[in-house]
């Protein structure tokens, strides 16, 4: 007979009456299309309606369902439950986040970070809005696509150990982003970005790990992109070194 | 692991993670830790070069000595050790390559199983003419 049910260990927290995290268990249907997001629907919906969670589009693109599911960052609203069967499967919240109730983590530090490495259009020349756009042709786009695709999700965050043990760590989603514009061809801001970006707690903070780039849902490749930022570093420390009267 | 509450603020739970035991608690971390590892192997290995060399030149009975500690089992299970520990460095060290130089051809980035694959292929294709040379 074919598996019913299946047990999901929840953490639960709140901040009035628990000193720390605990656990607690539900069953919940194992049905073949069910995400863990559904579970935790069915469960607010007919077992316990103090379970607080975030979610909203359900469909991988608004970024903020993401739970540690045994033990690894994912997106829950893609996450299906048979992955795990015959269970059971733990939800945790975000590691690496402050818990403020459940599953629901404070992002501030990552809203903090986001805008420090100015992940905008830097001009040196602003073209009034008359001078129409800034024209780019599809290999210029191509170069950084790839790192536009963050939808700020956080998982990155939770599965790098550098971030958990030192939390002034940038981290790879901004630092990512910070690499999106440095390839811009439309940008001029790479200068301005370097004091974040190439410092202790930007670039050289990274261990290359690379657990943010397996568990990212966009395939942004934050791992890369830090990576290819220390090349670019270097690279401008070389040039500083053998032409110190060049132009940086 | 305290329940912060500073005054306006959200109370909330900060997980600490143990700075010494921290990469047990996922196997991706424990294979990175592996991998770091694998440098001082590496270096043991140049180091056990290095010792070759100095006992090459203080002359035949040094160098008879080094090659009988050579044939020691305790010798022979280091090196083992250090092939095992060399090849996972070298073949994790091949498959971040892509990570770290995207390549283009013909204005389009090869994927990156193309440039991992290209870099081991070559890592082969020399290790076999180094052994070849060596042995041959
Ligand atoms: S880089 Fe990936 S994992 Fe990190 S926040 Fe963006 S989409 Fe999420
Ligand atoms: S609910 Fe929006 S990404 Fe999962």
């Amino acid at each position: 007979m074919p598996q019913e049910t299946i047990q999901l260990v929840v953490t639960r927290f709140h901040p009035d009456h628990d000193p720390v995290p605990r656990f607690q268990t539900y069953t919940v249907p194992l049905h073949e299309d069910w995400v863990v997001l559904d579970a935790l629907n069915y469960i607010k919906d007919t077992q316990d309606g103090t379970l607080s969670y975030r979610w909203s589009c359900r469909m991988g693109i608004c970024g903020s369902c993401g739970m540690n599911v045994n033990g690894t960052p994912r997106l829950t609203c893609a996450t299906f439950l048979r992955e795990y069967a015959p269970g059971p499967i733990r939800v945790e919240p975000l590691a690496n986040f402050p818990i403020i109730r459940d599953l629901v983590v404070d992002i501030t530090d990552f809203m903090e970070k986001l805008p420090r490495v100015q992940p905008w259009l830097v001009r040196q020349d602003e073209t009034p809005l008359t001078g129409g756009e800034y024209r780019q042709t599809p290999g210029e786009m191509e170069r950084y696509h790839q790192f536009s695709l963050c939808i700020n999700c956080m998982l990155c965050y939770a599965a790098c150990p550098v971030y958990g043990l030192h939390p002034e760590f940038i981290g790879p989603a901004a630092l990512a982003l910070a690499h999106r514009y440095n390839l811009d061809s439309r940008d001029q801001g790479r200068a301005a970005r370097q004091a974040e970006v190439y410092s202790e707690e930007g670039i050289w903070e990274c261990t290359f790990v690379g657990q943010c780039s397996v568990v990212c849902p966009k395939k942004v490749d934050p791992a890369g992109a830090i990576q290819q930022e220390k090349v670019s570093a270097a690279l401008d420390w070389l040039k500083s070194v053998v032409w110190p009267w060049g132009n940086r | 692991m305290t329940v912060n509450s500073p005054p306006n603020a959200t109370r909330t739970y900060r997980p600490v993670m143990s700075p010494t035991w921290w990469w047990l608690r996922h196997p991706a971390w424990v294979q990175f830790m592996l991998r770091e590892l694998s440098s001082v192997f590496i270096a043991a290995f140049l180091a056990l070069y290095l010792a070759r060399l100095g006992a090459f030149a203080s002359g035949p009975a040094a160098y008879a000595a080094f090659q009988a500690w050579h044939r020691t089992p305790l010798s022979i299970a280091l090196h083992v050790l250090i092939l095992a520990f060399a090849l996972l460095h070298s073949t994790t060290w091949f498959l971040l390559t892509p990570k770290i130089a995207r390549v283009h051809v013909a204005g389009r980035s090869m994927s990156e199983k193309a440039v991992a694959g290209g870099a081991l292929t070559a890592w082969a294709i020399v290790s076999a003419l180094v052994a070849w040379w060596l042995l041959g």
